[in-house]
């Protein structure tokens, strides 16, 4: 059995800012720094969706690319794009819309969507050039940081 | 059994350093024969790309494995501020015998940057050094392989 992992790649814009509403105003500086300027800011973020599975004989895919269109169509798209993320997103992963929390909300919006025997592999999300964030889904277990 | 859910942040940061590789054990033929272009006398220089990957559980209250601050003054230190602009084998102590290859540079960041970089809930990965766009190395750290 022939495991291929398919990547289709979208790209989307928000904006965000990053703070802890517990805290004060120098603490969040302190700690977020520009990200925690009181209007925000945004970015250019592209997020990589990659499917893992054994390609169907009858079609030779993994999973139809609609299949992975229509989920980052419903779940990212319309949901975040062009929107604040400090209000569109759960943040229930923390308190700010980092590009941490980001990745595993889209982890539980998009994992749903890949229908058996294929499974969603791994989502990685570009927040500038300089640094992109990646999520293999939850480790069963303890909290650690082996996997 | 509860759950863990590691995210994996990449930062990329560039550097221009020269090296020559050369074996003084060695014939100056055999070493022509082996290095090529790369043992010319007077060395030559490329501009490194240095991808680092720390993974970790995301802090709540931040929203974060890890500032990404703390990782950028990591590697101002240990990597841009020792290797840019410098001849690696003339200037640093530990290329004085050894080569500094692009597999050789890889495992000498991965020595320097990890203890830095070590935290209760989150750990180095992974460190990918571009010599050019065509060619890179990766190191996982001390008996680990490619997951």
């Amino acid at each position: 059995m022939s495991v291929v992992y398919l990547t289709r790649i979208h790209r989307f814009n928000a904006g965000h800012r990053l703070f802890n509403p517990a805290w004060d105003d120098a603490r969040n500086w302190e700690t977020f720094g520009k990200c925690s300027l009181p209007d925000g800011h945004g970015h250019n973020y592209v997020l990589e969706t990659t499917v893992r599975g054994t390609p169907d004989p009858a079609t030779g895919w993994v999973v139809p690319p609609s299949m992975i269109n229509r989920a980052v169509e419903e779940e990212v798209m319309n949901r975040l794009d062009h929107r604040n993320l400090n209000r569109s997103l759960k943040l229930e992963y923390g308190c700010a819309p980092t590009t941490e929390v980001l990745v595993l909300e889209l982890w539980d919006a998009l994992t749903k969507w890949i229908e058996p025997p294929a499974a969603l592999y791994r989502l990685k999300v570009s927040e500038t050039d300089k640094n992109n964030f990646e999520y293999f889904g939850p480790q069963s277990g303890q909290p650690s940081t082996r996997h | 059994m509860s759950k863990s859910r590691p995210v994996h942040i990449t930062r990329r940061v560039s550097f221009c350093a020269a090296h020559r590789y050369h074996n003084p054990e060695w014939s100056a033929e055999r070493n022509q024969e082996v290095f090529g272009a790369c043992n010319r006398p007077h060395g030559h220089g490329h501009n490194y790309e240095l991808e680092v990957t720390v993974v970790g559980e995301v802090t709540a209250e931040t929203g974060m494995v890890l500032n990404l601050t703390e990782v950028d003054a990591v590697l101002q230190q240990e990597v841009v501020d020792r290797l840019d602009h410098r001849h690696l084998n003339e200037e640093l102590p530990e290329w004085k015998k050894n080569n500094p290859t692009t597999e050789n540079l890889a495992v000498s960041i991965w020595e320097r940057i990890a203890p830095r970089l070590q935290r209760e809930h989150a750990r180095l990965h992974r460190v990918r050094l571009y010599e050019s766009p065509t060619l890179f190395a990766e190191f996982y750290g001390e008996n680990r392989v490619s997951p």
